[in-house]
Parts: structure tokens; sequence; C-alpha cells
């Protein structure tokens, strides 16, 4: 067993007994993909809604390019990409009346995107004013997540 | 900025704000300012990490180029500056948006200072918008600042700022960061950088 801590603009894998963790979740969101048969998930923590969209950033930084990723590793570790289900944790907006919802539309994009691939969103904890910590036990596929404030 | 411009800046911004914060208070509050330089976001991390509590007071800037400046209250700081500014006396289901505002108001005074004297010393028209402030784990509030503003420079001059009250003090933390384009340029400007002397003069030309 291991715990793999996943930070801004990284996708980690986890198979068995792992813990993947992810902290400072405030207008970012973090996506886990997991497949129940082969008890295999993977997480990303992404910054950004899409690549195409944005400045030269290394791709995970993305939502659609962090997903994207999420799905090739996962298939590469043996997971069945029809039986991916997914979570979605984030979206906040840290300060009122600051920017163009940022947090909103990451989280729009990582629906869209995970519409677009066909994979069920199966557990969402998204938007308000509150910064997120998540862990992502690969064993049951649970994720709990844990506000400070 | 040279070292020289640097230093005048957190002088003059030091007094302003240890005058404003002690007729506030009605107490006598020393505010102390050394700037550590331009860093990295990436270096922070031993100042910051991403699990610590914080209070963050963002103020937009735009004029000549665009950026934030952002006041970083550790847990402890924000705690006991807004136990001063409220008294301590609080209404029950009110404190947290009591202490947010009291955070914001010293933000207000600290930033806006810098910005300004900021502007005067390296001749960049910096226009201040409306501050807000917001509580939670730096790694959360930063990253909206990250997203929101990925045109920003990771470039950052971090400024140290001691609130002192006999026999207490607490540490916050300025950090400047402005568009990619403009911050080596505002950092390093040394050709239209004005020295005190040429700040005098502006200001004895003002009163003239």
């Amino acid at each position: 067993m291991g715990t793999m801590n996943v930070s801004v603009g990284q996708v980690s894998v986890g198979k068995g007994s792992d813990i993947l963790t992810s902290s400072g979740i405030g207008s970012c969101v973090v996506v886990s993909l997991y497949d129940r048969m082969q008890r295999t998930g993977a997480m990303a923590h992404a910054l950004l809604p899409l690549a195409s969209a944005g400045a030269a950033l290394p791709d995970a930084k993305y939502v659609d390019a962090a997903i994207d990723a999420m799905i090739a590793e996962l298939v590469a570790h043996g997971a069945a990409r029809d039986r991916l289900v997914a979570k979605i944790v984030g979206g906040a907006n840290m300060f009122a009346d600051f920017g163009s919802g940022i947090g909103a539309k990451n989280v729009a994009a990582a629906k869209e995107k995970l519409k677009a691939e066909s994979i069920e969103v199966v557990g969402e904890c998204v938007g308000g004013v509150l910064g997120r910590s998540v862990e992502f036990c690969t064993a049951s596929g649970g994720m709990s997540v844990t506000q400070r404030f | 900025m040279s070292t020289v411009n640097v230093v005048t800046v957190a002088s003059e911004v030091a007094a302003h704000t240890s005058r404003a914060l002690s007729s506030l208070l009605g107490k006598q509050v020393r505010v102390l300012l050394q700037t550590t330089g331009v860093k990295k976001v990436t270096e922070l991390g031993p100042t910051f990490s991403p699990d610590e509590a914080v209070a963050i007071v963002l103020m937009r800037v735009t004029g000549d180029t665009e950026g934030v400046a952002l006041l970083v209250f550790p847990r402890a700081t924000a705690d006991a500056i807004s136990a001063l500014l409220t008294g301590g006396r609080t209404e029950r289901g009110q404190t947290m948006e009591m202490a947010k505002s009291a955070i914001k108001e010293v933000g207000n005074i600290v930033a806006g200072a810098y910005l300004t004297a900021f502007s005067n010393m390296t001749g960049t028209r910096l226009i201040e918008h409306v501050p807000e402030v917001a509580c939670d784990t730096f790694g959360s509030v930063m990253s909206q600042i990250v997203g929101q503003f990925s045109t920003l420079s990771t470039n950052v001059l971090v400024t140290e700022v001691q609130f002192s009250l006999l026999p207490d003090h607490w540490l916050a933390y300025l950090l400047l960061a402005f568009k990619w384009e403009d911050s080596h340029r505002i950092f390093g400007l040394r050709e239209n950088a004005r020295t005190p002397e040429d700040l005098e003069k502006v200001r004895a030309g003002r009163s003239g």
C-alpha cells in the first residue's frame, strides 16, 4: 500500500490498497476515474479548463488533457475503459467578487469532457467558497472530502 | 528595482501604515517592512505550505500593467490582528465576517500604501481595485489566483511585514506579481526608476 500526493498538474494511478491524496483544492478540480473490477483508479488535479484555450503550461494542468491522460494511464494499467466511473471535487470560488468564475468553468469542462468520453459521474462535491482536500482509496473507490474551515 | 528603491518604498510604507493602524486602534502599532527580493512562486514553499491556514487579502491592479498585490496573513497573525481591531468583541455567528472585514481593512491599508509608493518609485501607473479577502489553505486560495491570472509572471516580489504591539509581534507577507511581459521590466527597472531625490523634485514640482 502506498499513499501518493497528487499536486496541481499531476496525474497519478493507484491499485489495490493505494491511497491518492490531494490538498489545496480551491478553484481547481480534482477528477478521479475508477475501475471497480480491477480496483484501479487515477486522480488528476487540474488548474484550468481547456488545453486549447490556455497558455503553454504542461497538459495535465488542463481538465480535458488531464482526463485524456488518466484514461490512457488506466487502460495501460489494465483497467477497462467502459467500466470507468468518475468523481469530481473542487471548483470553489475563493473570492466573492473576483475573477470570471474559473472554478465553475473547471467543473463544467470536466463534466463536458467526461460526457464526451461516455464516462458516468457517480459523485461530486463542487462549488461553494471553501477549499477542499481529498483522499481516494483505490481498494474501494471511495473518496473522502474535507474542508478545513 | 534597485535595493535603494526597495528600501525607500518599505520605509515610506512602514511609516504610513504605522500611523494609520495606530490611529485606527488607538494604540501604538509599529509596522516594519523588509523586502526579501523577487522569488519564484514555487520557491514560496518554505514560507507557506499548501495546507497552511491563511487569510489572504487580494488587491487587483491595472494601469500600465496588470497584476495582483496579496497580503498573506498566517492564521495566528490573522487571529491576533482581527481580535485587536474588533476588540475581541464579536457577536456569535458574526465572528468570521467581522474578522474578515478587519483583515481586509488592514490589507487595504498596507497593500494600498505599498502600491502607491511602488508606483511612484518605478514610474509605473498602478490603479488599485477594491480588495477582497479569503480565509482558507494557502494552496486553495493561490490556485484560484494562479488559475485566474495565468498570464501573470511566476516572479513575485516578496516583502515581510511585521506588526508590533509591544510586547507582541506578528508576521504577514506582501506578494506582488505582474504580467509576464511587464514583470522583468518592472522588477528590473533602472532606467525609469526614480531615486528619492527624483521623488523630492516631483513633490516640489507638485506643490509649486
